[in-house]
């Protein structure tokens, strides 16, 4: 069976009504766990259960009933002379209301089953649901595939976005211990997810983590930028060395060029030289040099935005025209000229849409999100870039979302957004299978020309956690959630 | 097996427990829980203090619930299948009146009106401090403490109810209104800002199941943090939201349907009578039980009503249904947005309202006085009230149609 098909198969289970699948593809379907199958007999029992509903309603009615007249309006006169658990009618309201919970999940289930011609009867399960919703996200963006297939590469999904937070949990832990800080704090769970998408093993990763940051210390950085330059140098594959050396040959480079486009371009140049210290060393001169012409050509540059820009695989010319363009439709879309707003827009032109797909994918991501992250733009171009439609982008966040709070990785709900968007950046690869059959985008260019682009692409989005370092506001929520603005709320408490 | 009570963690809250002076009006159905560990007014330590520690008292750590509330999770009582913890209100206010920062002995130095307990507070650390100030608020509530209408109003309700619910309608029922001793009182009376409260100082002592409520004032609250509500009450499977929604459904739905629920026929005037709210709301006054039961908190505001007829009983019936409907289906529509997003059920907003409708329908089957009826374009509640549901019985649309 493939993916149409088994849409149209789930829907009409879903729905209840209008189930055409042949025997095999129930059988399939029946398989993958999607459906659930009943034959005669079992329908038959539930339908007898079922039937016993409206008569144990109406008795559990009618004792409640009975109940609710002996309370007030006064109160009894001696309301402790009989012991509620013997009242013969407690006694049978208990029996009776746990029987109805019985019947009544037997009664759900017969009104749910879809006739599959057997006498029997069949029911969509939560797997399948899950599934259907999948379908629904997905399959606008890809080839049609056996159902398989497709099965098979969210399950890996899935369970990539698992063991991402899993480890994320182990390394927030390390974090926390290696800081003597609170294992609760807020600090280090962004940082702990960037690390966690280095490899499988956390020692490995911890121990990177230790020895960059050794290297980090003496620049006396603030210490959630300090977290953030140490985080993204271990998260190279490249032997340490090296990526210190690289590290140190951007920041001797940067330093300089940073004065007049940065507001803090000490920090900003730590911070930078961190995301481009996976290149090649025999890189830096033409990187600095790109840099250069694009401080250059680029009106009102920003340190920042530059170094996105630096990285993007497109000539310096196209690089220039494509960003002016990614301005132009946040500006159309309300965002006054700014940092965040440039950065947002280095993420666009980096990306591998072309510019006249820019308006429609960030206007759907932006749409959504505004509300949620601040800055809005940044996120909604974050999520822009990813190689399927905006849509899927989003659905793939939602899933984020649902990793993050299903595995309780956070403090206060306002960081689950910004975890869910650092879980998810940058998971297309990791969900190869679905993301490579993602042909349904329009790219500006191929994937291969952006991983051989003029300075190695792909770290762009390395820029976002810099806006987001701090990425809860527990002082925000608490104030949110104790001094309501609502058109009943009393001035001060109830 | 009762359900453990669970509560959020939050800033402490340092009390002494007094019992000498004190009145208690006592809830006679929770007489046995009015124990020697329990019983008494709940001072703020600072008030306690200023008055030379007297009467005697025993120091007691609660946690901060809403601005002039503290839970006692040590504290426990099960009724049913749902377990309890006390909390007092009334027991001092965090925050100051007109600005949004905590009270502390600087502050109420500067509002004290007396100079001789000013003067005493002039060695007192700086840390925050709760206290009960007499300044009126509302007109007729000492700011942080509690009034004796309003503590009575509380225990009326609870009286009615039978021990922690009304016909299906559950609340935090009062174990006690306590009235402060008249020392402690002329002392709260001389902190005000603008206005002096004279009147009597009121303590409520009830049962609350948690301190999580809708969306206002609380730590947590399933509006908000909806995420964390679900790894607070160990949501970790689908059955168990289903379950969650239902008991939520079931309870609310119990809630905006009160008056109908609890209407009597006054013998002596001939005229109906039932539960109604007087400036109390569900997202900022109600609890939600770890099994998500929607426990009602506070009760000063749940009073009878009148009605001379049929029709004056449907008006008041529809107006409360309408009035909390909003914050009924908020309350609904939380729990089933976080399901679907923690179980990824996709986005399909339709799919999600009629589980949401099918949960609920499943929720009043056994109720005896509201149940689903589907209609062609979409979904009504029927209400039949306990007292001649012939004549009173009325439908009210719940929702219009399952559109996207």
């Amino acid at each position: 069976m493939d993916t149409d098909r088994a849409f149209d198969l789930l829907t009409r289970l879903a729905a209840a009504s209008g189930y055409d699948g042949t025997s095999a593809e129930t059988q399939e379907l029946s398989a993958a766990g999607l459906v659930a199958a009943l034959d005669v007999a079992a329908r038959a029992r539930l339908a007898d259960q079922a039937n016993q509903a409206s008569a144990i309603a109406a008795r559990v009615r009618a004792l409640r009933a009975a109940l609710d007249q002996r309370a007030g309006p006064k109160p009894d006169p001696d309301p402790l002379a009989m012991p509620v658990d013997r009242d013969p009618v407690r006694a049978e309201l208990v029996s009776l209301t746990q029987q109805l919970e019985l019947v009544a999940g037997a009664q759900s289930v017969v009104a749910g089953l879809v006739e599959d011609g057997s006498g029997g009867g069949l029911r969509i399960t939560l797997n399948g649901r899950q599934t259907l919703g999948e379908l629904d996200a997905w399959r606008s963006g890809i080839p049609v595939q056996p159902l398989d297939t497709f099965l098979a590469s969210l399950r890996q999904f899935r369970e990539t976005m698992d063991a991402l937070v899993v480890r994320a949990q182990r390394l927030t832990a390390f974090l926390a211990g290696a800081f003597q800080a609170p294992l609760g704090s807020s600090l280090f769970r962004g940082p702990a997810l960037l690390l966690a998408k280095r490899g499988p093993s956390t020692d490995e990763t911890a121990g990177r983590f230790e020895q960059a940051l050794a290297h980090v210390a003496p620049l006396q950085l603030l210490q959630d930028d300090t977290i953030l330059v140490a985080s993204l140098l271990a998260l190279s594959s490249a032997p340490p060395a090296d990526v210190e050396s690289v590290f140190d040959q951007f920041h001797a480079g940067l330093g300089g060029r940073f004065v007049g486009i940065s507001d803090n371009p000490t920090r900003d140049a730590c911070l930078v030289s961190a995301t481009l210290s996976d290149l090649p060393a025999g890189r830096v001169a033409d990187v600095l040099l790109r840099f250069d012409q694009l401080k250059q050509q680029v009106p009102d540059p920003h340190a920042l935005p530059l170094a996105a820009l630096t990285r993007a695989p497109y000539a310096v010319p196209d690089t220039v025209a494509r960003y002016a363009a990614a301005q132009g439709v946040l500006q159309r879309a309300g965002y006054g000229a700014g940092d965040a707003t440039n950065a947002a827009a280095a993420l666009l032109a980096s990306s591998m849409h072309p510019p006249a797909a820019y308006p429609d994918r960030f206007s759907y991501l932006d749409g959504r999100l505004r509300e949620v992250f601040e800055p809005a733009g940044l996120a909604a171009a974050l999520l822009a870039t990813a190689p399927y439609p905006p849509s899927t982008a989003y659905h793939v966040y939602d899933l984020g979302i649902g990793t993050i709070t299903r595995n309780s990785f956070f403090d206060v709900t306002a960081e689950i957004d910004y975890l869910a968007l650092l879980l998810v950046y940058g998971m297309g690869p990791l969900a190869a299978p679905v993301a490579q059959a993602a042909a349904g985008f329009t790219p500006g260019t191929t994937v291969s020309a952006v991983a051989g682009g003029a300075a190695g692409g792909g770290m762009a989005v390395g820029i976002w956690p810099m806006y987001h370092r701090v990425y809860m506001v527990p002082m925000y929520t608490r104030f949110v959630t104790t001094h309501p603005v609502h058109f009943h709320a009393v001035p001060v408490f109830g | 097996m009762a359900r453990p009570a669970l509560w959020v963690p939050n800033d402490p809250v340092d009390l002494v427990r007094v019992e000498e002076g004190v009145e208690v009006v006592g809830n006679p159905r929770f007489a046995a829980d009015w124990s020697s560990e329990v019983r008494g007014a709940y001072l703020p330590a600072l008030l306690w203090q200023l008055l030379d520690r007297t009467p005697p008292g025993r120091p007691v750590r609660g946690v901060r619930d809403d601005n002039r509330t503290a839970i006692l999770p040590e504290r426990r009582v099960t009724v049913d299948e749902h377990e309890y913890f006390l909390a007092v209100k009334g027991c001092g206010a965090e925050y100051d009146a007109y600005e949004p920062v905590r009270l502390d002995a600087h502050r109420l130095r500067a509002l004290c009106h007396d100079p001789a307990l000013a003067a005493r507070l002039d060695g007192v650390d700086g840390g925050p401090a709760a206290f009960i100030v007499g300044e009126r608020w509302w007109g007729y509530a000492p700011y942080g403490g509690q009034a004796g209408d309003s503590a009575l109003l509380a225990l009326l309700a609870s009286l009615r109810a039978d021990r922690n619910q009304i016909a299906g309608f559950y609340l935090c029922p009062l174990v006690a209104a306590v009235r402060l001793p008249d020392r402690i009182a002329r002392a709260a009376s001389e902190f005000y800002w603008y206005r002096r409260y004279d009147g009597a100082y009121w303590q409520e002592v009830r049962l609350m199941p948690s301190n999580v409520r809708l969306f206002f004032h609380s730590p947590v609250t399933l509006g908000v943090d909806s995420g964390r509500v679900f790894s607070l009450f160990g949501l970790t499977s689908f059955d168990a939201c289903e379950r969650f929604l239902e008991r939520l459904a079931r309870s609310t739905l119990a809630a905006i349907t009160l008056y109908a629920r609890s209407l009597r026929r006054d013998a002596a005037t001939g005229r109906y009578v039932g539960l109604d709210y007087d400036e109390v709301y569900l997202d900022k006054d109600a609890v939600i039980a770890p099994d998500g039961t929607l426990h009602f908190a506070d009760l000063e505001g749940v009073e009878e009503f009148f009605s001379g007829g049929p029709e004056a009983v449907r008006e008041r019936v529809e107006m409360q249904f309408y009035r909390n409907l909003y914050e009924a289906t908020y309350a609904l529509e939380a729990m089933a947005l976080e399901t679907w997003r923690a179980f990824g059920l996709g986005s399909s907003g339709r799919d999600r309202r009629r589980w949401v409708l099918d949960v609920l329908e499943r929720a009043l089957h056994a109720d005896p006085y509201a149940r689903v009826e589907r209609t062609a374009s979409g979904s009504r509640v029927e209400i039949r009230p306990a007292v001649d549901p012939d004549r009173l019985a009325l439908s009210l649309e719940w929702a219009s149609e399952e559109g996207e």
